[in-house]
């Protein structure tokens, strides 16, 4: 049906930018305007963007928590098993089994051995790269949601 | 719970009727646009002996706390080498402003920054303010009056009681598991420093407009809900590797540090807390994005902070314990 979600969300972002925004008198208005602009942005696509996300990060946990219990060998953790269910609650589900699981990994890796202070279990397991990318791709899907502070005033 | 000049006003008024058992008006009130944790209103009554007053009000848990802590400190340290604002009232009933707030007196000065765009007059501001970082960090806790604050034994008691602090934080707020944040708590329990030094009041959140500055001098420091009685390299890290940054890089504001405090600024124990202190603001931002999505405040900064914010600081963990390790 027309106009989409993505077409509305596009319109209420250039109403909010050109013509609400502007009016707007304190700098927490404008502030709170400005983020909300962000967040239609967001918005667009996000819909259909979801699922192939959350899917692929689950792809790539999986393979996270495989490669952690080749290198616990006899230590290895329980594998959750997929969902019956691929749609978003579902992945969400997972995505949350794979991430305890790789904790657990974490854990039990420290339990192996001696550790010193510039020893890191993540790095023993060899899953460190494969984490930050997952954490870098997060921080990608949240874009052009940023970290950003409003107009200072103090008093 | 919407922010409404108007409503506000009314709000600020009726409290300070109640509190000070008159007729109160309020002639101006402004809200400061910076401040994440609290809203923060600065209000002037038409009470000729009164002070101008800063109301500071949570925010639902945003940042993961609350005023009480706050309010008794500020109670303490009034009056006293360190200077902070003169606390008026610390209120626990959510009837006038939706949460609890606590009230203190405005100093005079300017807490603002705008002095960062001005390189000279920001690296002047700079010194001064961490000259007076180092006098806090100089007086014992008794001589500051916090005997009844819950001084801990050493170092090492504190730093394990921030860890628990911040951990429980985590677990509070967090909707899934962050192997990497993970993995940064567990580190950290295993390689907190041996106790070198004494214990003293940490700030928390050392910063550009967290001082209030007139004539160039340090009238009062502000917002100290993350102070704590600690492991002072826990200030030292935070100021030179987060908030610090609004001034330079890490390296001349530690050249600074180190002029100033009593202690060796250096090696793994500062690598120690630069760490902490990244896995501290994760936890923080976290706690951001559950009071958003409770609806406890809709502030969309919260959502910012709770997801750039928080995978931003995460990263910055990972990576510096990965520094540490090589």
């Amino acid at each position: 049906m027309r106009p989409t979600s993505d077409e509305l969300i596009v319109g209420m972002r250039n109403v909010l930018e050109d013509v609400l925004i502007p009016e707007l008198q304190s700098d927490w208005a404008q502030a709170m305007g400005t983020q909300m602009a962000l967040m239609l942005q967001h918005l667009e696509g996000r819909e259909t963007r979801e699922p192939d996300f959350l899917a692929g990060e689950n792809a790539k946990l999986e393979g996270v928590l495989a490669k952690a219990n080749d290198a616990l060998g006899g230590e290895a953790v329980a594998v959750p098993k997929r969902p019956a269910d691929e749609g978003l609650e579902g992945l969400g589900e997972h995505n949350e089994a794979l991430r305890e699981a790789i904790t657990s990994a974490i854990h039990a890796a420290y339990g192996q051995g001696e550790y010193g202070f510039n020893d890191l279990p993540a790095d023993r397991l060899g899953i460190t790269d494969d984490l930050m990318e997952i954490a870098t791709r997060q921080a990608e899907f949240w874009q052009p949601i940023g970290f950003t502070y409003p107009g200072r005033q103090r008093r | 719970m919407p922010y409404q000049p108007e409503i506000r006003r009314d709000e600020a008024a009726a409290f300070l009727s109640d509190a000070l058992g008159k007729p109160v008006q309020v002639e101006e009130l402004r809200r400061l646009a910076s401040g994440q944790s609290r809203e923060t209103l600065v209000v002037k009554t038409d009470q000729p002996d009164e002070a101008e007053l800063v109301f500071r009000i949570e925010q639902g848990g945003v940042l993961g706390t609350s005023s009480e802590p706050e309010f008794r400190l500020l109670q303490a340290l009034h009056g006293g080498p360190v200077p902070v604002p003169k606390p008026r009232w610390l209120v626990e009933d959510p009837q006038w402003f939706g949460y609890p707030f606590m009230v203190t007196e405005r100093v005079e000065g300017d807490g603002s920054f705008g002095y960062l765009a001005d390189p000279e007059r920001s690296q002047t501001i700079l010194r001064t303010y961490i000259q007076s970082i180092g006098e806090m960090h100089r007086y014992s806790c008794e001589e500051l009056g916090l005997h009844d604050l819950g001084i801990p034994k050493d170092t090492r008691e504190s730093t394990l009681q921030q860890l628990d602090l911040w951990t429980d934080r985590y677990e509070r707020y967090r909707y899934v598991r962050e192997p990497l944040l993970e993995e940064a708590i567990a580190w950290l329990r295993r390689n907190i420093p041996e106790p070198k030094r004494p214990v003293r009041l940490n700030h928390g959140d050392l910063s550009a407009g967290n001082f209030i500055l007139h004539e160039g001098k340090i009238m009062a420091h502000v917002d100290w809900e993350w102070s704590n009685l600690g492991d002072p390299m826990e200030d030292v890290a935070f100021f030179a590797y987060i908030k610090g940054r609004m001034f330079g890089p890490p390296e001349p504001i530690l050249d600074l540090l180190r002029e100033v405090e009593a202690f060796e600024i250096g090696g793994d124990e500062l690598r120690y807390w630069e760490i902490f202190n990244y896995f501290k603001a994760a936890c923080a931002n976290i706690a951001t994005l559950k009071v958003f999505n409770e609806g406890r405040n809709y502030g969309l900064n919260m959502v910012a902070i709770g997801t750039g914010g928080f995978l931003g600081f995460t990263r910055r963990t990972a990576e510096a314990l990965r520094t540490a390790s090589r």
